[in-house]
């Protein structure tokens, strides 16, 4: 009978026998630590992709997978509040703070708008390390390669050659990636958008938009009706004919901003699978950059001449 | 290097001997002469061998002086001089350094609750009064690195309310205003066991689900009925020690179950305590366990189940028991598509045998249910129902329906419209109540089980 229960239970675990056990907040670290560590390793995202990043539940089916992890991937940030609620219940050493199974993603990345004078609450949900949207970049990606694999080849040094021959890989296939979507925006480039949330800026550094506003006023707060007025004012002044929305912000909203200012909406993925199509990091920037030439289309803006 | 070396003298040697033997010259000669050649060769090899460690060694020695301090030339200490009496003489401001600073303070929240009544019971001293019911001070910091503290010291201005409100005789009325302290403890996550967590002070006992939640996380303005008439008004607090233990998923199929022992003093929380008031600590401390199972029945529902049992003593008499036991499921929805459309589902119930003399017994019980659903981004609404015996006198119950709008206009500040109708063993009442709950300061995030 136990030979029975035993092997049923394992298969029952969120994670199959495997080297390495890595458990990331978002979906985009845990595609880059799937494409790194192929077959050796399990990977276990929190967020399942569409959701908002700040408001992911830190449920004790979570802490289930991350107990019994050996790599805990996080941004390093204020990003996810709820990171230190999951590894309070998680109760697993390894990967607390200070342990070598803690993986700081934002290692070696030049955040933006970083805060430099008195920060308060009356600046809305204003993140203190700077902007932490940064995994919306494949050359960020490349840095973030880097961070992973080491720690990777840190708890696994059996399979060390295996896992820097796969991140090599990875960094090809973002450069690609990078080349790829700046040539395909060509015609588009410096098209003025307005994004709902400030999620963007360093998508903007990848393909060249230029995000000329928000329409959350601050930073997570649904804004007034005046200021709603005043960002369709200036949409028609600017000339914007793209909004963008995150796959979890007021749809409806931003919807009715683009109506009124005689744009199109277009809802975006800022992390893979936050639509089926992106299912990989390089399919995400692509999805992006694809869905935002068509909208630009059909919002009418005139592509530029090569 | 040196092996190197040692095989190219090695091959010239019949090189040199064939030279040496092609000369016309007697064999002893020869030979001399080949051993004088080799041992120049050799010598010239020793030198070269000589040379290049001393070579090495200075390299290195550099290096070292280099990694130590590189030493500031003379230009360089004419330059920074020169440039200090220039910034004398300007008239630029101070050149403002950026720090990051290490703190060790602890971080620091204010939570301020205001609420506001309006009611048909006009004998309810605390109906149709406005007033900031508590000002709760939340203190947290690492103590080491496998401790954390934490103290919850609210500031409140209460007029009671008792949940069986019979008459003006059954509440004075009074302004009780005072500093508690409501939790204050050290928790230690990681002593060596694994997945055992223990804390150790003045904490909220784990009844149910709805006791451990300070006021301001409830997601109605007032408690709900039953823990109100078991538990205490706002919850139950106690002082002790609280175990918890995760069993190893691995053990159990990845299943998360948690179990929760804790041994607490019996004193409840004073005059306010229900069930357990008993100051009788060294006699007959009470006992309190809590074992739950969390599930994602699916990807986006997640179930908890829960039950608790409190044994203890009442009043100073030992011969007075109070035992309860509870249930609790919780059934919350997180829409796949990432937006807004969420539920929660929640119920407790209650059964408690309480002793309220030495020959009289109390068999109460209570429930209530209660669903919530979010509207869009800002907006919650949702209804509870209450139903509940007195758990002191199980001759009288009370009622109720209560629903209830949530507008947050950010994470930190919320307003809540609730209406309440009350009937039973009690002055039938309709209540408006509105509450305003802000949070400034370092709070933490809030558990999963705090869905606003």
């Amino acid at each position: 009978m136990k030979k029975i229960i035993i092997p049923l239970l394992f298969l029952l675990s969120p994670f199959a026998q495997a080297n390495l056990k890595i458990v990331t907040t978002t979906t985009d670290y845990a595609d880059l630590a799937r494409q790194i560590g192929g077959d050796k390793v399990e990977v276990h995202s929190v967020m399942k992709g569409p959701e908002n990043v700040h408001n992911v539940m830190a449920k004790p089916t979570e802490m289930v997978a991350l107990n019994q992890a050996d790599l805990f991937v996080h941004s390093g940030l204020d990003t996810e509040p709820w990171r230190d609620n999951l590894l309070r219940g998680a109760r697993n050493p390894r990967v607390n703070f200070g342990s070598p199974g803690w993986v700081d993603m934002s290692n070696g990345i030049t955040l933006k708008e970083v805060p430099t004078g008195r920060v308060g609450r009356d600046q809305g949900d204003i993140h203190g390390y700077g902007n932490p949207h940064y995994t919306l970049n494949p050359q960020i990606a490349q840095r973030m390669a880097v961070t992973l694999v080491k720690a990777m080849m840190n708890a696994d040094p059996a399979n060390a050659d295996f896992y820097k021959d796969n991140a090599k890989k990875f960094v090809l296939s973002m450069a690609d990636v990078s080349k790829q979507i700046k040539e395909k925006f060509k015609p588009y480039a410096g098209l003025k958008v307005v994004s709902f949330h400030k999620a963007w800026e360093y998508f903007a550094d990848a393909v060249p938009i230029d995000v000329v506003g928000t329409i959350e006023e601050k930073i997570g707060i649904t804004p007034s009706a005046a200021y709603v007025k005043k960002i369709i004012e200036m949409m028609k002044q600017q000339g914007v004919k793209v909004v963008i929305c995150e796959t979890y912000d007021d749809d409806k909203l931003a919807q009715y901003v683009a109506d009124q200012a005689g744009a199109k909406m277009v809802i975006l993925p800022d992390h893979v699978l936050g639509v089926p199509e992106a299912k990989t990091y390089q399919e995400l920037f692509q999805y992006d950059t694809d869905k935002l030439i068509e909208t630009a289309k059909a919002a009418g803006v005139e592509p530029k001449s090569p | 290097m040196r092996k190197f070396a040692g095989l190219l003298a090695i091959s010239l040697i019949p090189w040199s001997a064939g030279n040496v033997l092609a000369q016309d010259a007697s064999p002893n000669q020869k030979l001399e002469q080949l051993e004088k050649r080799m041992n120049e060769s050799e010598s010239r090899h020793q030198a070269e061998l000589k040379a290049r460690d001393e070579r090495i060694s200075k390299l290195e020695e550099e290096m070292r002086q280099k990694a130590i301090t590189p030493a500031p030339t003379k230009e360089d200490v004419d330059k920074v001089t020169s440039d200090i009496l220039n910034d004398i003489d300007s008239r630029n401001p101070i050149t403002q350094t950026q720090r990051t600073p290490a703190s060790f303070n602890p971080d620091f929240a204010v939570v301020g609750d205001y609420h506001a009544s309006l009611s048909t019971n006009n004998q309810n001293p605390a109906r149709n009064r406005f007033d900031i019911g508590s000002v709760e001070l939340d203190l947290r910091a690492a103590v080491d690195p496998r401790a954390d503290g934490v103290v919850i010291l609210p500031i409140s201005r209460d007029v009671d309310d008792p949940l069986f409100f019979r008459g003006k005789s059954s509440a004075n009325g009074n302004i009780d205003t005072s500093i508690d302290i409501e939790e204050a403890y050290i928790f230690l996550h990681d002593f060596g066991v694994p997945n055992l967590t223990a804390k150790l002070g003045r904490f909220h006992l784990r009844f149910g689900r709805q006791n451990i939640l300070h006021s301001h996380d409830w997601p109605t303005v007032d408690n709900n009925f039953v823990n109100q008439s078991f538990l205490g008004s706002e919850s139950l607090n106690d002082s002790g020690l609280s175990l918890s233990y995760v069993i190893p998923p691995k053990l159990i199929g990845g299943q998360y179950i948690e179990v929760i022992a804790e041994i607490i003093s019996g004193e409840g929380n004073n005059d306010e305590g229900p069930v357990l008031n008993n100051s009788a600590f060294v006699d007959s401390p009470a006992l309190n366990a809590h074992a739950l199972w969390n599930h994602d029945i699916a990807s986006d529902w997640n179930l908890e189940i829960g039950t608790s049992f409190l044994t203890g003593k009442r009043n100073d008499d030992n011969r007075q028991n109070a035992n309860l036991c509870g249930a609790d499921v919780t059934l919350i929805h997180t829409d796949p598509s990432g937006r807004f459309n969420n539920q929660l589902l929640q119920a407790e119930a209650i059964y408690g045998d309480i002793d309220t003399s030495r020959t009289e017994t109390q068999h109460g019980f209570g429930a209530y249910f209660l669903a919530q659903q979010q509207l869009n981004r800002d907006w919650y609404a949702g209804c509870r129902f209450d139903w509940t015996k007195n758990a002191l006198d199980d001759r009288e119950e009370v009622w109720g329906v209560s629903p209830y709008v949530s507008w947050y206009w950010s994470e930190f500040l919320r307003f809540r419209l609730e209406y309440q109708h009350k009937a039973g063993d009690v002055k039938e009442e309709d209540t408006l109540y509105f509450q305003c709950t802000f949070i400034y300061g370092a709070h933490p995030p809030h558990p999963y089980w705090a869905v606003r």
